[in-house]
């Protein structure tokens, strides 16, 4: 590992100046540490956020959502029993995250901003598209695990399991940096690399995230999260759902159907919530949801087996809700 | 104390507090003054001719005090029995990872730097990357000069391979199996693979050479310093009695620790620097350029009679040897026998034909019971495939066909080892196997055998005037407790409390040792330490150790060394029984719980024995469902250990361990190896308990959701 700055701010302020030309922001370090392991990730000066209070703490404020500070860690939430009760698809979605020690010290907002998976990404020997190189090797090499939609010139995958279950659930994200504060939808935090932009988020080197907030009128919905993985912990999803709706009278409101794990960003399945709307949720609205919700999958040589993974998880999902 | 008593309490292990407190010396950890790093250059392509090196930039980066290429080393080859891998290529590279230059500098960081400095221009070669391709009449030959490479075997020379591209062949036979074939009622022919795996040990390769005077001085990983003196002495034109190899704490080694590659270098480098150097395998390096298990293709071809006897049967087995056989220590070049199928059973008539062949792959070495779970998965699934053709239930089939004593075997010696029937019957109470099924539910059987290791090692006691006991060993203890044993068996023989003996291994100035492996030490060193406490036992002529010891004047001791010879055949044995629940939607497998039925005759560790059993079961389930060290266009995919998917202890179902053991053994007491039994019968009772859970049977290892999806809708 090549040796590098550290410096550990205590003020939002002086991390957006310490942050600005070109140094690395580090939160909880999971992923990080493991880029520059691997050499993958090179970094000449480190701005550790760990001391910055405004970025902690989670609260549900009353008619107002749910804020999560980006610095809270995973278990906190995942361990949490008003959380569980608040939004239990974010306990669902992490128990199966990685591994105890990983969600103890990474965080929320570290989770949402780690690079894609993919092993030639994730070796030093291969300069591929993602990297600056040339082509992405994964096209045409071993690609079981890679994207099965939505992908342009590299077809690495979006792990996250907090993502989809946050985006299924209408999160916002706030981002500070020199130039002011902005909030999008989390959905838009998320970018397909393509042309010009090799890289997964849309936010800036000099930026921050301070909060991710959920709506109030979305924690009333119901919600379910699956995972398939090739062992039962300490593993990216081979596929991931989260799936909420509001059911009035049976009918369904408001459906959201995200999945991990099968595209350059949290894939959500707009063409299946739509024909979800105003359906009741019974076994052959789901099956058709979640058909609905691959037709557009176009899988690589070696992941055709996650089309009808993804499927079939989107159907369960779906069922759990009625 | 009651000598069996002894044996029959919870051990306290020798390296226990060491490790638990962190204070134990690994070879990483050492503190060698004036130590240099080492770093190297590897091939990026499969298969190259090196065109140029250039150095130069690398020379000159402040910190480096050597560098090193091929050229330098021209002709030089190391290996545990073929010498035929390069100590540095100068020619040409045959596998991604292969070396062509060193670094010696004051740091890893600098001398990793150097190595990004090198500029070595490569003319790429078509590589062999598949074992078919390998062995056509007109496939390059991947050593065109094998007939110069030396071979370390004092007795004779490499044996005859039919084709250049192999690593070592055998064909053997027993019975007329024509006839039998002929007069079979029912014949059946499958096809199984499995892929590369890795031994995975917590602690990475390494080791740090230096020159003494007139000695090179070795700390290194490897698990038998005796043989890694002798490769080191032929490699490098070296008297053996000029090198001195010493172990630091061993961190695990699941055979990964019998092969070494970097002191050959690192000797070279302490020789042009003056300083020691030391070398410590990154762990992505452990992972895609060291010796993995073998993958394999085996074809079986069985003939049974009308009441389902074997009558005949037939092995095709190929392992991927990888650009090099340095990495097997055996005579014949095979993964360890190599022929295995069918172990355990009644096989009046045989023929065996195993290979290991030559490929631009990273070189296959030894793991744990080396060549039988490739073997193992194949033959225990085919007798399940042949009973289900036969209308008898997979556990009838084998009660019909387990070895009894005397009878032939698959390699046609008579069996000598547990009662397998009993074991298989005990198995199949303890899971319930005659319950009704629940849908999506079944069971799986797999019987596995393991032979107890032969050799000879020398032990040596010294009783002294404060009551201790000094034993002097060549072997080390890689994390198996092989210390713990001796004591043990130290202890008990002469009657005294085990904390009053005290186990001194020494470096290859003393007694020549064959080193860990092989099922050995259990039997052999065990076998040894009886023997050499027997004889202080006479030495005491009937005087207690605590008479004897107050007799003694000052700086006296009473001493004795004893050469024990394990020459007996016997085995352990293990029945499988393995419960799965099959998601027919996903093809995920969950599995729900285990037992083992083991005889592993008398225990003298009982703790570490239970270690032994359950970590052979999770190794075995990691190559199951799990683990897969792929290669493509020739490169290992899973550079770190997030990737390669080891279990873990969320992985891990409810084991149970049930003992038929007795003290019919063949070891010190009555004892069988242990290390080796599990693991290699894991594979198939999982493929075996999914078919019966849901009709899916899986040729191919590890068993993944996909596969099992496939199965099911036959694609």
């Amino acid at each position: 590992m090549k040796p590098f700055a550290y410096a550990r701010p205590r003020a939002v302020t002086e991390a957006l100046k310490l942050a600005r030309g070109g140094a690395t922001v580090m939160a909880g370090g999971t992923d990080l540490l493991g880029l520059m392991k691997d050499g993958i990730a090179a970094p000449e000066r480190i701005v550790d956020i760990r001391s910055l209070e405004p970025l902690r703490g989670w609260a549900r404020a009353k008619g107002k959502g749910l804020r999560i500070g980006a610095l809270v860690s995973l278990v906190d939430l995942e361990t949490s029993a008003e959380l569980a009760r608040t939004m239990p698809i974010i306990g669902e979605a992490l128990r199966p995250a990685a591994t105890a020690q990983l969600r103890t010290m990474g965080t929320v907002g570290g989770n949402l901003l780690q690079r894609n998976r993919c092993w030639y990404f994730r070796d030093e020997a291969y300069p591929c598209w993602l990297k600056g190189g040339v082509r992405c090797f994964a096209i045409e090499g071993d690609n079981r695990l890679h994207a099965i939609v939505g992908a342009e010139e590299c077809v690495a995958v979006a792990p996250s399991d907090l993502a989809p279950a946050l985006i299924a659930y209408d999160a916002t994200v706030s981002l500070t940096g020199s130039r002011g504060t902005r909030t999008m939808p989390l959905v838009d935090l998320f970018v397909t690399p393509h042309g010009r932009v090799r890289r997964e988020h849309a936010i800036t080197s000099d930026e921050l995230i301070i909060e991710v907030r959920v709506p109030e009128n979305a924690l009333t919905r119901r919600g379910a999260f699956e995972k398939a993985m090739e062992r039962k912990t300490w593993s990216f999803a081979l596929v991931s759902v989260a799936v909420s709706a509001k059911l009035i009278g049976g009918v369904v409101r408001d459906a959201r159907i995200v999945l991990g794990g099968v595209a350059p960003v949290p894939w959500r399945a707009r063409d299946a919530e739509k024909l979800l709307e105003g359906q009741v949720l019974d076994d052959a609205a789901c099956q058709a949801a979640a058909d609905a919700a691959l037709e557009r999958a176009e899988p690589l040589k070696d992941n055709g087996y996650k089309v009808p993974l993804a499927r079939e998880l989107v159907r369960r999902t779906l069922r759990r809700l009625a | 104390m009651n000598r069996l008593d002894l044996l029959d309490r919870p051990e306290r292990r020798i390296d226990g507090e060491a490790k638990t407190t962190g204070a134990a010396k690994y070879t990483a950890d050492l503190d060698v003054p004036g130590a240099l790093q080492a770093a190297f250059a590897r091939s990026p392509y499969p298969h190259a001719r090196i065109a140029s090196v250039d150095t130069g930039r690398a020379r000159v980066l402040a910190g480096v005090r050597a560098v090193l290429t091929g050229a330098d080393v021209r002709g030089e080859r190391l290996g545990r029995r073929l010498q035929d891998w390069p100590v540095l290529c100068w020619d040409r590279v045959l596998f991604i990872g292969d070396r062509v230059a060193a670094v010696a500098a004051d740091s890893r960081e600098i001398a990793e730097e150097a190595v990004r400095l090198i500029a070595v221009e490569y003319e790429e070669l078509p590589a062999l990357l598949d074992m078919e391709d390998a062995l056509r009449a007109d496939a390059p030959v991947l050593h065109p000069d094998a007939a110069t490479y030396r071979f370390l075997e004092g007795r004779g020379e490499r044996p005859a391979v039919p084709h250049p591209n192999h690593q070592g062949h055998v064909a053997e036979s027993h019975g007329d199996v024509d006839a039998a074939f002929a007069h079979a009622a029912w014949i059946f022919e499958h096809e199984f693979t499995t892929p590369r795996i890795h031994q995975a040990p917590l602690e990475p390769r390494a080791a740090i050479v230096w020159l003494e005077g007139d000695r090179v001085r070795v700390v290194s990983t490897n698990k038998a310093p005796f043989n890694l003196r002798d490769q080191m002495a032929a490699t490098l034109g070296l008297a053996r009695e000029r090198i001195v190899v010493d172990n630091g704490t061993i961190g695990g080694d699941f055979g990964a620790k019998g092969l070494s590659t970097d002191e050959f270098v690192l000797y070279h480098l302490a020789k042009a620097t003056g300083h020691p150097v030391r070398a410590v395998t990154r762990y992505a390096d452990e992972l895609t350029t060291t010796n993995p298990r073998h993958s394999s293709r085996i074809r079986l071809r069985t003939g049974v009679d009308a009441d389902g006897r074997i009558v005949a049967h037939e092995s095709h087995a190929l392992f991927d040897g990888g650009a090099y056989a340095a990495g097997k220590p055996t005579v014949r070049l095979l993964v360890e026998g190599g022929v295995s199928t069918l172990e355990g059973y009644r096989v009046p008539a045989a023929r065996h034909e195993a290979a290991t062949v030559y490929t631009n792959q990273v070189p296959g070495g030894h793991m744990r019971a080396p060549g039988q779970p490739q073997n193992v998965f194949a033959s225990e699934s085919h007798l399940d495939l042949i009973a289900r053709e036969l209308g008898l239930t997979p556990l009838e089939l084998r009660r019909r066909n387990v070895a009894r004593a005397g009878d032939p075997t698959t390699t046609g010696e008579p069996w000598h080892g547990p009662d397998l029937g009993a074991l298989l019957d005990r198995a199949a109470t303890e899971i319930g196997a005659d319950a009704p099924r629940t849908v999506g539910r079944g069971i799986g059987f797999a019987l596995g055998v393991r032979h107890v290791g032969r050799g000879s090692a020398t032990i040596s006691l010294r009783l002294d005037r404060d009551g201790t006991i000094e034993v002097r060993t060549g072997v080390g203890d890689q994390g198996g407790g092989q210390h713990t044993l001796i004591q043990r068996i130290v202890a008990a023989t002469l009657g005294v409390d085990p904390l009053t003996v005290r186990v001194r291994r020494l470096s290859t100035e003393g007694p020549p040792d064959p080193g860990i492996g092989g099922s050995r030490v259990t039997p052999v060193h065990g076998g040894a330490a009886l023997a050499a406490a027997q004889a202080l036992q006479e030495k005491l002529g009937g005087r207690s150790v605590a008479d004897a010891a107050r007799a003694l004047s000052a700086g006296e001791g009473l001493e004795v060394s004893t050469r024990f010879d394990a020459t007996a055949a016997d085995h352990g044995a293990c029945a499988h029984a393995i419960e799965v629940a099959v998601d027919a939607e996903t093809g995920t497998v969950r599995v729900l719980r285990a037992v083992l039925a083991v005889d592993i005759g008398r225990a003298i560790n009982p703790v570490g024995l239970r270690g032994q059993l359950e970590g052979g079961f999770v190794y075995g389930l990691g190559q199951a469902l799990t683990e897969d060290l792929a290669l493509s266009e020739g490169r290992v995919r899973a550079a770190n250990l997030g990737d390669y998917k080891l279990p873990t202890i969320a992985d891990v179902p409810p084991l149970r361990i049930v003992h038929l053991s007795n003290d019919h053994g063949v070891g010190p007491y009555g004892a069988r190896s242990a290390g080796e039994l599990v693991n290699p019968g894991v594979p198939a009772a999982v493929a075996n308990a999914v078919h019966d859970a849901s009709g899916a049977r899986v040729h191919t290892l590890p068993v993944t959701a996909e596969r099992v999806w496939r199965a099911l809708r036959g694609s």
